[in-house]
């Protein structure tokens, strides 16, 4: 196994993208998996979720689970806490050891702290608006931008 | 003993039960990641109150050295998810109406240290249900 790195991760696509297939009903969700051959630590995980018009409440979500069919339910869950509405843009900042905020800064800012650890090879990492608001014809959009250290494979 | 560290999940979802805990084994060191737990109470009515300690189970010293409290109660017939790390902030009231999160200490665990997980009122052992998802921190044994 090789040394640690840094390396950038995004994903951009718009509307109902999701890495993984999609989830039945559920529009702001995309995901990242750690390759079978690496080891990935969050530094920083950056969303931005652009809601469309449709009327409704959406609250952020960060998930990390072990890629189980046996074993599906989550092992690390972070809520952004904080609703956002309709035709709105707000960014969301997940990273260790930071406090959390219970309210939007900058009016359009919120960071939350998550866990600061290794994630084995195959976990996934998954943002997604709980409350599921949004239709296919009309979607949010879900920016994810990830700062990983990475370690294993090839370098 | 393996020095290298590697992150490891466990699980514990088994029925009907307030009260759950998870041992070090014998030849390894454990630090606590993440700990969710999510308690799903019976219509028994009683105010439930989720606690986590560290203990070193020895016979002549049964007193956590470890021990954290979610400080929020939880009233019959709900779903409440609790998130405990080291680095979290501690919520002092349910966020998203159902999700509190709690500190935990950046500690490595010796072996034979038992983590338990449970309602400290001991509303209803027969028909809550207390599902716990860890990601640990594990070195030592073999690879």
């Amino acid at each position: 196994m090789s040394g640690y790195r840094t390396v950038y991760i995004s994903d951009s696509s718009t509307g109902v993208d999701d890495t993984t297939g999609a989830i039945p009903g559920i529009v702001a969700n995309k995901t990242l998996t750690v390759p079978t051959d690496r080891y990935w630590r969050i530094l920083s995980l950056r969303a931005t979720l652009t809601a469309a018009a449709a009327v409704g409440n959406r609250r952020v979500a960060m998930t990390i689970d072990r890629n189980d069919t046996a074993d599906t339910e989550a092992y690390v869950e972070v809520r952004a806490g904080v609703d956002q509405a309709a035709s709105t843009a707000r960014y969301y900042l997940f990273v260790p050891n930071v406090d959390r905020l219970t309210a939007f800064a900058d009016t359009d800012w919120l960071v939350n702290p998550i866990p600061d650890m290794e994630l084995p090879p195959n976990s996934v990492i998954r943002v997604f608006d709980q409350a599921n608001i949004g239709t296919t014809g009309a979607p949010d959009d879900l920016d994810l931008r990830a700062l990983i250290q990475e370690r294993g494979g090839k370098g | 003993m393996s020095i290298e560290s590697r992150t490891i999940y466990l699980s514990d979802t088994t029925a009907a039960s307030n009260d759950k805990s998870f041992t070090v084994p014998t030849n390894r060191l454990w630090t606590l990641k993440a700990v969710r737990c999510v308690l799903t109470s019976s219509d028994t009515v009683a105010n439930r109150e989720i606690q986590l300690t560290v203990d070193p189970a020895l016979t002549g010293d049964t007193l956590p050295y470890i021990d954290i409290r979610a400080g929020v109660v939880q009233a019959a017939s709900l779903t409440y998810y609790y998130q405990f790390f080291h680095g979290a902030s501690r919520i002092t009231t349910i966020a998203d109406t159902d999700w509190l999160s709690i500190q935990l200490p950046d500690a490595e665990l010796r072996p034979g240290s038992v983590i338990r997980i449970f309602d400290s009122v001991d509303a209803d052992a027969s028909s809550d249900q207390l599902d716990i998802k860890l990601m640990i921190e594990s070195r030592g044994g073999t690879i």
